[in-house]
């Protein structure tokens, strides 16, 4: 199920740039990656049961899995903006950067002013596990955190869990910097079982519980280059 | 009144039945379950159901539009169970009128009754959480495995959670299965509960997955003849508007679940036969929020990280 109409959207009306979240973006990333299909585990007993014109046909990644770490633009709104809407729009430049989002700090519990969780894509499967994609958000006093998740579990296969973290802290004396982490983590249930871990599938509903356990394969933090706009 | 009057009634209100009279209830049920054959036969006119996944208050929306049983003669084509937030009453109220009303309602399997799948999609742990036991969760699981696998309506429209199997040419192959079973994990039993129509696959295809039946349009065609049939009538599948025909009106998938998931915005529909098997088929939305007593739409702020 798509939720198309679904997004995110954040503004910074002065500067005219936007961080935003959508399903299209999204499985545009999913187009591109083209990850090959994950075999279930009957697969190899049904390779045996099929005849060789009963081979896969739909020979794509139905998993969904996307890089996805958001989408965004500045858009001009001096004179410049009569010249069409095309010209002036720019993408969002990011950096690699030593700066960590600060999850200490994160973790205080000041009030939150605004809250939401939007859900762009999901998929059960055919009942084979879950495909998931959400982006929750919060706005506190200090500033705005936010969670894109894309969350996968192939029943008996694979667990995948693909994080991208926003962060900008509201400080008046210095222009705002905006942070993004991107967390990609992996395990089979082979390997889960190889470490001891539970290999019921029902013991993976939630991958906040069970994120530990699977293997960090990529991580990489970004500042957004804001010198240009901001 | 009697006690499973008193019984219908209790969960026609949502309310779960005490677990030793799930227990008899289900003793009952396996003794009319396990006469009935493979290929069960049922008399129209009827009115037909796709999946309801526990929810509960959607489905008396589905009893408001499509009339009481015993009144409406109902055929429901599985997944009572799994997804929504009240599989064990969904379940032991179809359960209770099949025991009062045998004649008048028929359910059918769907890969959803099934230990292995209600152990991961959330039968298994509300029973736990509704009874603080399993014993429930086991009772009703038993129970599944004697569940037909299909029906047939007046010789014409044969029935079926999933669709057709390779190994299945004629309604009598599946008369020959052993059903009363956990749900296999391959073979024609498996086949009948799990497999979809695919358009772009002609004859048979495997799922993307490795494991799993597409059949096309010429399957069903060749299915249909050979069984003097006019089409099948099939579930497992989200459609939006309730119902969908493929293949020239050879196959049509009815889904009786509105909102899908509490979200996904769809519609649900049954399909009505009449005594000369004229189709209507009857859309409806889902229960109002007020009169479903469910979870707040919002979920809370979240220190999440």
């Amino acid at each position: 199920m798509i939720f198309g109409e679904s997004s995110l959207v954040l503004k910074h009306l002065n500067s005219g740039l936007t961080i935003h979240f959508n399903a299209f973006d999204a499985l545009q990333g999913w187009k591109q990656e083209r990850l090959p299909p994950v075999e279930v585990p009957a697969a190899t007993r049904w390779k045996f049961r099929s005849k060789p014109s009963e081979q896969v046909i739909l020979d794509y990644d139905y998993t969904f899995t996307t890089p996805y770490c958001g989408s965004g633009n500045v858009e001009m709104n001096s004179e410049q903006g009569r010249r069409g809407l095309e010209e002036n729009k720019f993408d969002l430049q990011w950096e690699d950067c030593e700066e960590q989002i600060d999850l200490v700090a994160l973790s205080t519990k000041e009030p939150i002013l605004f809250y939401d969780e939007v859900i762009l894509y999901e998929d059960e499967l055919a009942d084979s596990g879950v495909s998931l994609l959400t982006v929750k958000v919060r706005v506190m006093p200090s500033g705005w955190f936010l969670l894109l998740r894309f969350w996968l579990r192939v029943d008996g296969v694979l667990m995948r869990l693909r994080d991208t973290r926003m962060h900008c802290l509201f400080e008046e004396s210095t222009k705002p910097i905006i942070l993004r982490e991107s967390c990609w983590r992996e395990a089979t249930f082979q390997a889960l079982s190889a470490k001891g871990f539970p290999v019921e599938c029902a013991a993976y509903n939630d991958p906040s519980m069970i994120m530990q356990r699977l293997p960090v394969i990529m991580h990489k933090t970004q500042k957004l280059k804001t010198s240009d706009v901001l | 009144m009697s006690d499973l009057d008193r019984q219908i009634e209790q969960l026609k209100r949502c309310e779960p039945l005490k677990e030793s009279e799930v227990k008899a209830l289900c003793l009952k049920a396996m003794e009319i379950l396990v006469e009935e054959s493979n290929v069960q036969r049922v008399d129209a006119p009827v009115t037909i159901c796709g999946d309801i996944h526990g929810q509960f208050y959607d489905m008396k929306e589905l009893f408001k539009v499509g009339g009481d049983c015993p009144k409406t003669n109902y055929l429901f084509l599985g997944d009572f169970v799994d997804r929504g937030f009240y599989s064990v009453e969904t379940f032991l109220l179809l359960l209770a009128l099949k025991v009062r009303y045998p004649d008048r309602i028929t359910l059918i399997r769907g890969n959803h009754e099934s230990r292995q799948i209600t152990q991961v999609y959330g039968f298994y742990d509300e029973c736990l959480r509704k009874y603080g036991s399993v014993n429930v969760w086991r009772y009703c699981t038993d129970i599944f495995d004697y569940l037909s696998l299909s029906a047939l309506i007046e010789n014409k429209i044969f029935s079926v959670h999933g669709g057709l199997s390779p190994a299945i040419s004629t309604l009598d192959q599946i008369r020959t299965i052993d059903r009363k079973q956990e749900v296999p994990h391959d073979g024609a039993m498996c086949d009948l509960l799990w497999s979809d129509p695919e358009d772009i696959v002609d004859g048979w295809g495997l799922s993307p997955r490795g494991a799993g039946f597409l059949f096309g349009g010429s399957v069903v065609t060749s299915f249909n003849h050979s069984n003097n049939i006019d089409y099948i009538c099939r579930a497992h599948q989200l459609v939006m508007d309730g119902y969908k025909w493929m293949f020239n009106n050879q196959i049509v998938t009815v889904w009786s679940a509105p909102n899908y998931c509490y979200r996904c915005g769809n519609v649900a529909a049954i399909l009505e036969l009449d005594g000369n098997l004229e189709k209507k088929f009857r859309v409806f939305e889902a229960a109002p929020q007020e009169s479903r007593g469910a979870p707040a739409k919002k979920p809370p702020p979240d220190y999440f990280l």
